[in-house]
């Protein structure tokens, strides 16, 4: 496995996830003033978080695995499939990927590294619901980002919580953009 | 309905938590498995109000707030805080993102990083 980028280029990654989340809050809430000066300062504050954030949790499980998007890409369509087609809804089917995943190191041939988190983070991109993108092809080429920007921040940002839900975020956005391009 | 939000946010990070950290369970299972129950009886036996699809939401989303290290969000205390202001987020942004898988996830990212920087700035200002 080749090294992944530095950690300005990890951090700016995230943070460039994280601010279209926030920008599209910011700019949805622009007419309400009290919602806009809150979102205004958690931004400051999370800014913040992000220039203390090299406190990394050195002992939080490390990402490990030699099939990552293969990985993301079962998570997504195994969640896919139970969402849409067995219509139980996204929340029971990523959480039964997640139940299920979280026992693969019990019970995986020992020769095939599978990384656990990385199906869960595939579980989340196999909750998307785009009316005019949800389909198959939409899941492999979200799931093809998801595996580059997971592999790229797997030495980062350990042991905090949303990050595999941002990398999936940050994949979904790839493939809506290249999805509205073609 | 901010406060069943709040509510249910503090709940599911707290819970995955706990389970994640304390339990041993590690943090996919402490997620996933809490956020599974839930869904499972809102889906099974739905109290037939919109709450029913609204509680399992933010549960599973606050979850993901609770798969933080020990180290990372210091005391559950600071975890019961990062649910709240996930629940307070969720509010905010309501459905605009609807169908965007990862919305949760970054959500609860972003709530985590809030929590590091009133961490941050607690001890700048000998808060904590």
């Amino acid at each position: 496995m080749t090294t992944p980028p530095n950690k300005i280029i990890e951090t700016l990654l995230l943070l460039i996830i994280h601010g279209s989340f926030v920008a599209f809050l910011m700019l949805e809430n622009s007419s309400s003033n009290i919602t806009f000066w809150v979102a205004t300062s958690l931004t400051v504050i999370m800014l913040l978080g992000y220039v203390f954030q090299n406190h990394h949790d050195h002992t939080a499980t490390k990402q490990h695995g030699d099939f990552w998007f293969v990985s993301i890409a079962t998570g997504a369509i195994i969640t896919y499939i139970i969402s849409k087609d067995l219509g139980l809804g996204p929340v029971i089917a990523s959480s039964l990927v997640g139940v299920g995943a979280a026992f693969i190191p019990k019970i995986s041939v020992r020769k095939i590294n599978i990384d656990p988190a990385a199906i869960y983070c595939g579980s989340f991109i196999g909750m998307c619901d785009l009316y005019s993108y949800s389909n198959y092809s939409f899941i492999m080429i979200a799931s093809f980002f998801g595996a580059l920007l997971y592999w790229s921040l797997q030495n980062s940002f350990l042991g905090y919580g949303g990050k595999l839900g941002s990398i999936a975020f940050g994949s979904v956005l790839c493939a809506s953009l290249i999805f509205s391009i073609l | 309905m901010i406060y069943v939000s709040l509510i249910t946010g503090i709940l599911g990070a707290t819970i995955a938590y706990w389970l994640n950290n304390h339990f041993k369970w590690g943090p996919i299972l402490g997620s996933a498995l809490p956020s599974l129950l839930v869904g499972l009886v809102f889906h099974f036996f739905p109290f037939q109000t919109h709450y029913d699809t609204m509680i399992p939401v933010v549960f599973f989303g606050a979850s993901f707030v609770g798969m933080a290290s020990d180290k990372m969000m210091g005391n559950v205390i600071w975890a019961c805080i990062a649910g709240a202001i996930f629940g307070l987020t969720f509010y905010i942004t309501g459905n605009q993102f609807e169908g965007y898988g990862g919305l949760l996830g970054t959500t609860a990212g972003v709530s985590c990083l809030i929590i590091l920087g009133i961490r941050v700035l607690g001890k700048k200002f000998k808060l904590s």
